[in-house]
């Protein structure tokens, strides 16, 4: 999901950070005082996600937890992305700090649009919502990734039809990974999930 | 159930990984390169292409079910390595050559085993032995390390800190 330094070409690259640029001040503008603790630990949530990896196969992936960030944050998530995908680039060398920008954009707007989609029902189903809402956001983040490598003109032989597919298992696992942290959270925590 | 679990075994060969790291070696007169995901899984059937000095393509190649490629020791001073993976993961290696040593012609006069050639056979069983622990200290080292995973939440803490610090200090909150 981290796209690495020198990949892409400078428009995609462009592109992306202005839509990091746009969404991380409409993220901040709407941050409240009392949000900063809870973006604070779903930044961190999101930071310490992409080391955990779940083998599965012959492949192995990594959660990202955009969702639940999405969920939880609304546009919010676009700053905490943000910070976190920095730290991960330079303490991890993940992705790099060129493509920040485009990898931000990658994985902050599909929690932006889950928010828009699932948040009128979390109160229904904590874990459906959760279940939907990673599903969802992992689903249109590799879309993303690829539309992004596409435009690059780089990649597309590589994968094509399979990149629909292939993705499956890891929304699979993050969606049932989203739904018990929602429906934890709803249980002990109620409070992070309000406003 | 079974079917879609089956179904994400067959279609799942992309890697979702985050980062790819290379190791290269020496093997007589071959270089090895070898290219595995930051969980180890090696990088099957990635593009690998070899530049030198003059940043001109010398070889180019896919590596094997191992992630392994090999190639002969070109006739370059400074090589750049460079993997690319799916999705789009990339890195890139720099490595000096050492000059080849001796002429073979000088030995076969000699008849009798000469310095030079006690040394390549030395050099050669020691890169043979060396290899698999330099490959493990390799991976070690690029590993995320906890330290760097603790401290990084603590910088996400203290950026947000010092957000939150100087919006304090702004009469906006104070409503």
């Amino acid at each position: 999901m981290h796209i690495s330094e020198g990949v892409l070409s400078g428009k995609v690259l462009g592109v992306g950070a202005l839509i990091t640029i746009g969404g991380t001040f409409i993220g901040i503008k709407n941050l409240k005082f009392e949000d900063y603790p809870k973006v604070s630990l779903l930044t961190s949530a999101f930071f310490v996600a992409s080391l955990i990896h779940i083998p599965i196969g012959p492949t192995s992936t990594h959660l990202v937890l955009n969702g639940l960030c999405g969920i939880i944050l609304g546009w919010k998530s676009f700053p905490c992305i943000l910070l976190a995908l920095f730290l991960q680039a330079i303490l991890f060398q993940f992705g790099g700090l060129t493509s920040l920008g485009t990898n931000t954009a990658n994985m902050a707007i599909p929690a932006v649009i889950s928010y828009y989609l699932f948040r009128p029902f979390l109160k229904k189903n904590y874990f459906i919502t959760g279940f939907l809402s990673g599903f969802f956001s992992i689903s249109l983040s590799c879309l993303s990734v690829f539309l992004s490598l596409y435009f690059t003109g780089s990649f597309f032989k590589n994968f094509g039809k399979a990149i629909f597919f292939a993705h499956l298992p890891i929304a699979f696992i993050e969606g049932i990974i989203t739904g018990f942290i929602l429906s934890f959270l709803s249980k002990t925590k109620k409070e992070i999930l309000e406003g | 159930m079974k079917k879609i679990i089956f179904i994400f075994l067959t279609f799942s060969s992309l890697s979702f990984c985050h980062k790819v790291n290379i190791f290269t070696y020496k093997e007589g007169d071959k270089i090895f390169v070898e290219g595995y995901f930051s969980d180890g899984k090696p990088c099957k059937n990635s593009l690998i292409e070899i530049y030198n000095e003059k940043k001109e393509k010398i070889v180019e190649g896919k590596t094997d079910e191992n992630g392994i490629f090999s190639f002969n020791i070109p006739d370059a001073q400074k090589i750049k390595i460079v993997l690319i993976a799916d999705m789009g993961h990339k890195t890139e290696e720099e490595i000096e050559l050492e000059k080849k040593i001796e002429k073979r012609q000088d030995l076969i006069v000699e008849k009798i085993i000469s310095g030079d050639e006690i040394k390549k056979i030395v050099e050669e069983s020691v890169e043979k032995a060396i290899n698999p622990i330099l490959k493990e200290f390799e991976r070690e080292r690029k590993k995320a390390k906890i330290t760097d995973i603790i401290g990084g939440i603590g910088y996400i803490f203290g950026i947000l800190g010092i957000f939150l610090y100087f919006r304090g200090r702004s009469s906006e909150w104070k409503k």
